[in-house]
C-alpha cells in the first residue's frame, strides 16, 4: 500500500513538473509572437462615439502603441447613449479609462467631476502645461471657473480635439437655378430665398428639428433677439418668459413656418436625416456645425458644390452663432491608468497627430498651430472664421426645464398647431413649477 | 346548460368543504394520537424536505437578486432625491408621488399608452385572429406563412424603426411616393412630423411588428380545439358564423384573455419605436411612460427618486389592469364551465 501512494505521489509530481514545462513553454511562445515584439505593457480604454472619425482613431491609437507599448482599446458607443451608459457603468463601476464627453464643462459633467470620475488635469503632475497648444478660450471651454456655480474644484477637465461652430450651409447648385445670386442676409431675404428654392420645387430648409439642433437654432435668436438683461433676469428667475420679447422671439419660427420656409416635416427629421436630404441635393440650405463637412463627404463624396454663410441676422444687431468647443474628451478619475490616459491624450493633440486628424474628419483642429498651418478648404476656412462671431460663454443659462418646454414649444408652432404666446405662458409656467410643460 | 352550472357549483362547494374539513380532521386524528406532531418528521422526511430547498434555493436566489432585491431599491429610492451617481441622497417622504400626480406630461403620456394599447387591442388582437383562422384552415403553404407572419417580432425594435422611418419619409418615403403616384398625392403627410398624425403612425408599427404574437397564440388555440365538435355543428346545420360565435370564439375566450392581457402590457411599455422614431414629439404628441421615466432618469439632469416614483406608480397601474383583466377571464371561464 505504501509503496503504492509513493509511486503515485512520485507520477503526480511527474505530471505537475511536465505540466509547468509546458506552461512556461507556451507562455514564452506567446511572448514571442506578438505583433511589435512585445506584448503590451499597459491596456487603456478609450470609449468614443464619432463614427466619421474611428478610422483615424484607430490608426492613431496603432500608431501609439508601436511607439510607447500602450495600447488603446477604442469602443464605440452610440452617440445618444453615450450619457446613460457613462452613468450605468459608474453605477457598476465598471468604467473606461478615457470617455468623449457627451457635455460640455458644465452642470452636467460637474456632478462626475465633484465625483472624481472626470479627472482633474490640472492636478495631475505636471497640469495643464500642455494646454498651451490650445487657444485660452478654448481652455476655458474645458475648464471649470474658480467661481463656477457647481463648487467643482478649478481647472481642466476636458481635452479638446476640435472647434466647431454652427452656421448655415446652402446648395450652389440650386441657388443657381432659383436664380439667388445673392446670399440672404436678413430675415426677409432668407423668405424670399426659400420661396424661389420652393419654386423649383426644393425643400427651402432642413435642419434636426426633431431634436438638440433646434434648441441651437433657438438660442442663437434668443441671443440675437432678446436684450441681456431681459435674459439675464429671465434665467436668474428674476424675470418672466410670458413678455412681449419672449413672445416676438418665438414669433420668429411662426413666421418662416408660415412662409414655407422650413421643409415639410422638419420637426420629424433627426441631424442624420436633415444631412441626407441636403446632401442628396433635395434641400437649399441646412443649419449645421462644421462636422457636417465630413458627413457629407462620407454621405456623398460627389456632393462638394456648396458653401457656408452666417445666419440671417433680426436687424442691424450682428447675429452670433452658436459653438466653442468641439469634440473632447476627459480622463475616468478612477481609473488605476490616469498618467497613462492623460498621456495619451496629450499625444493625440501634438502637431502631427492633430494634422491628421483634421485631414481625415474635415474638423477644424483645436491645436492653433495646425488650424493655422492646414491648408484648409474654403469651407473649412468659413467655418474658422466663425470663431470669432460666437455666442459669449456665459454662467448664467436657461432653467432646463424651460429650454424642454421651448424645444417641445418651437416643435409644435412650426407644425402649425400652437402658438407663441401660449408656449411663453408654458416656458413661464415650466420656470414657476421646475417642470417641463 | 343550467343543470351544468348547478353541477359546477355543487363541485365548487364540495371542494371548498373538503379544504376546510382537512385540517379539522387532522387535528382531531392527531390529538387520538393517530398522526404525528408537526415536529416529529421522520428522518427520511426530514431529509427530503431539505432536499427539497436545497432545489429551490437557487431559484430563490436569483429571484431575489434580480426581482425582489431591485424591486425593493425602487421603493426605497423612490422616495428619495437620489440623482443617479451621487454616493449620498437625502429622504423626501412623498414628495416625488406628488410631483408625479402635477405633472401634466406624464399623464398625458399615460394617455398616448393608452391609445396605444386600445388599438393594439382592437386591431392587432383582429388581425392575428383572422390571420390565424386563415392559416388555420388548411391552406397550401401554412408553414410558410406562420413564419412569414412571426418574422416582424424577432426584428430588433431599432431595425423596425428605421425601416419605418425611411417609409414615412415626407420627401422620399415609400409613401408619400406611392400615394402620390397614384394621384392620391393631396393624403401625402409628414407622418412622424406631424401632431395629429405621428401617434396613428407609431401605432400602425407596433402593430405590424406585434402581430406575430396573437397569430401564434390564436394559432394553437385554434389547432386545440377539437375537430369533432366543429364537424358536429355542421351537422346540426350551424352556418359559418354561427359557429365561430357559438363554438371558436367561447373556446378561443382563456386564448384571447392571456393574449389581451399580454397585448396591453407590451403596447403600454413601448419605448424602441418611440424613441427611435420621434423621440417623444412633435411637442409631447407620441410621448410614452417609459421614455417619460427613462428621460427622468437619464435626462440632461438625472433624477432616480423621481423616475423610481414613476415606476412604481406605472407598476402598480400595470399590475391593477393585469389582475382585473385576468380576474374577468378566470370569472367568465368559469361561468362557461
Amino acid at each position: 500500500m505504501a509503496m503504492a501512494t509513493s509511486i503515485a505521489t512520485v507520477r503526480r509530481r511527474r505530471f505537475a513538473a511536465a505540466t509547468t514545462g509546458i506552461l512556461a513553454l507556451a507562455l514564452a511562445v506567446t511572448g514571442c509572437s506578438s505583433g511589435t515584439g512585445e506584448a503590451p505593457t499597459t491596456s487603456i480604454t478609450f470609449w468614443h462615439y464619432w463614427t466619421d472619425r474611428a478610422e483615424v482613431l484607430q490608426s492613431l491609437a496603432t500608431e501609439y502603441q508601436e511607439e510607447t507599448g500602450v495600447e488603446v482599446k477604442l469602443e464605440l458607443v452610440p452617440g445618444d447613449a453615450m450619457g446613460q451608459k457613462f452613468q450605468a457603468a459608474a453605477q457598476a463601476d465598471k468604467l473606461p479609462d478615457i470617455a468623449a464627453s457627451w457635455e460640455p464643462a458644465g452642470e452636467v459633467l460637474a456632478v462626475y467631476a465633484n465625483e472624481g470620475q472626470v479627472q482633474n488635469l490640472s492636478a495631475l503632475d505636471g497640469g495643464q502645461d500642455w494646454f498651451d497648444r490650445f487657444e485660452p478660450a478654448t481652455v476655458a471651454g474645458v475648464s471649470y471657473a474658480p467661481d463656477n456655480p457647481w463648487k467643482v474644484d478649478p481647472g481642466a477637465y476636458l481635452v479638446p480635439f476640435d472647434t466647431n461652430n454652427m452656421q448655415f450651409l446652402y446648395n450652389k447648385d440650386l441657388f443657381d437655378q432659383a436664380g439667388i445670386s445673392k446670399l440672404p442676409t436678413t430675415l426677409n431675404e432668407f423668405v424670399d430665398a426659400s420661396e424661389k428654392l420652393r419654386a423649383i420645387g426644393a425643400q427651402p430648409f432642413i435642419s434636426g428639428f426633431s431634436s438638440w439642433p433646434l434648441e441651437s437654432m433657438a438660442s442663437m435668436y434668443i441671443d440675437n433677439a432678446i436684450s441681456p438683461e431681459t435674459r439675464s433676469a429671465a434665467y436668474a428667475g428674476e424675470g418672466r418668459y410670458d413678455t412681449k420679447e419672449w413672445t416676438e422671439f418665438l414669433g420668429i419660427f411662426e413666421t418662416l413656418a408660415a412662409a414655407g420656409v422650413f421643409a415639410d416635416g422638419i420637426v420629424g427629421y433627426d441631424m442624420p436625416a436633415a444631412e441626407t436630404l441636403f446632401a442628396s441635393g433635395q434641400a437649399g440650405m441646412i443649419f449645421d456645425g462644421s462636422w457636417a463637412l465630413g458627413v457629407f463627404n462620407q454621405t456623398n463624396p460627389d456632393f462638394t458644390n456648396y458653401g457656408v454663410f452666417l445666419p440671417p441676422s433680426l436687424g442691424d444687431e450682428e447675429l452670433r452663432i452658436p459653438g466653442g468647443v468641439g469634440s473632447t474628451a476627459f480622463v475616468v478619475g478612477s481609473s488605476p491608468h490616469v498618467d497613462e490616459a492623460a498621456a495619451f491624450l496629450e499625444w493625440l493633440t501634438d502637431a502631427p497627430q492633430q494634422k491628421k486628424y483634421a485631414e481625415s474628419s474635415f474638423n477644424i483642429p483645436a491645436n492653433r498651430e495646425v488650424a493655422t498651418e492646414l491648408a484648409l478648404d474654403e469651407n473649412i476656412a468659413a467655418f474658422a472664421e466663425g470663431a470669432d462671431k460666437l455666442i459669449a460663454p456665459t454662467t448664467e443659462v436657461m432653467q432646463a426645464p424651460v429650454i424642454t418646454t421651448m424645444a417641445k414649444g418651437l416643435q409644435l408652432i412650426i407644425a402649425g398647431t400652437d402658438t407663441p404666446a401660449a408656449v411663453a405662458a408654458r416656458m413661464q409656467l415650466a420656470l414657476e413649477t421646475g417642470q417641463p410643460q | 346548460m343550467n343543470s351544468a352550472r348547478v353541477l359546477a357549483k355543487a363541485q365548487r362547494i364540495s371542494l371548498v368543504e373538503t379544504q376546510v374539513s382537512a385540517p379539522l380532521a387532522a387535528g382531531i386524528a392527531k390529538r387520538s394520537g393517530q398522526l404525528p406532531g408537526p415536529r416529529r418528521f421522520s428522518r427520511r422526511r426530514r431529509a427530503e424536505m431539505i432536499t427539497a430547498y436545497l432545489f429551490i434555493l437557487p431559484t430563490l436566489a436569483l429571484f431575489s437578486v434580480f426581482s425582489v432585491y431591485p424591486f425593493a431599491r425602487t421603493v426605497e429610492l423612490s422616495f428619495t432625491d437620489w440623482d443617479g451617481l451621487s454616493r449620498t441622497f437625502n429622504g423626501v417622504g412623498l414628495d416625488n408621488y406628488f410631483a408625479a400626480f402635477r405633472d401634466g406630461i406624464w399623464w398625458g403620456s399615460i394617455w398616448n399608452g393608452l391609445i396605444l394599447a386600445v388599438v393594439a387591442l382592437v386591431l392587432m388582437q383582429g388581425l392575428g385572429l383572422l390571420l390565424a383562422i386563415a392559416v388555420d384552415r388548411k391552406l397550401v403553404g401554412q408553414t410558410i406563412y406562420r413564419t412569414v407572419f412571426y418574422i416582424p417580432p424577432i426584428l430588433s425594435g431599432i431595425v423596425v424603426a428605421t425601416i419605418w422611418k425611411w417609409l414615412y419619409e415626407p420627401n422620399n418615403g415609400v409613401i408619400n411616393s406611392t400615394l402620390e403616384s397614384i394621384g392620391l398625392g393631396e393624403l401625402a403627410q409628414p407622418w412622424l412630423g406631424n401632431p395629429a398624425t405621428a401617434l396613428w403612425a407609431i401605432s400602425l408599427v407596433s402593430i405590424w411588428q406585434g402581430v406575430g404574437y396573437p397569430f401564434l397564440l390564436f394559432l394553437a388555440g385554434l389547432q386545440g380545439i377539437s375537430g369533432e365538435i366543429y364537424e358536429a355543428a355542421k351537422m346540426d346545420g350551424a352556418s359559418g358564423s354561427q359557429i365561430f360565435r357559438t363554438i371558436t370564439i367561447p373556446l378561443l375566450r382563456p386564448v384571447i384573455g392571456i393574449v389581451s392581457v399580454l397585448t396591453f402590457l407590451g403596447a403600454m411599455q413601448t419605448f424602441n419605436l418611440v424613441i427611435a422614431m420621434t423621440g417623444g414629439g412633435p411637442g409631447y404628441a407620441t410621448e410614452v411612460p417609459i421614455l417619460h421615466i427613462y428621460r427622468a432618469a437619464f435626462g440632461g439632469t438625472p433624477d432616480f427618486g423621481y423616475a423610481s416614483a414613476l415606476s412604481i406608480i406605472f407598476g402598480m397601474m400595470l399590475f391593477g389592469v393585469s389582475m382585473i383583466s385576468l380576474y374577468l377571464t378566470r370569472r367568465s371561464r368559469d361561468e362557461q364551465s
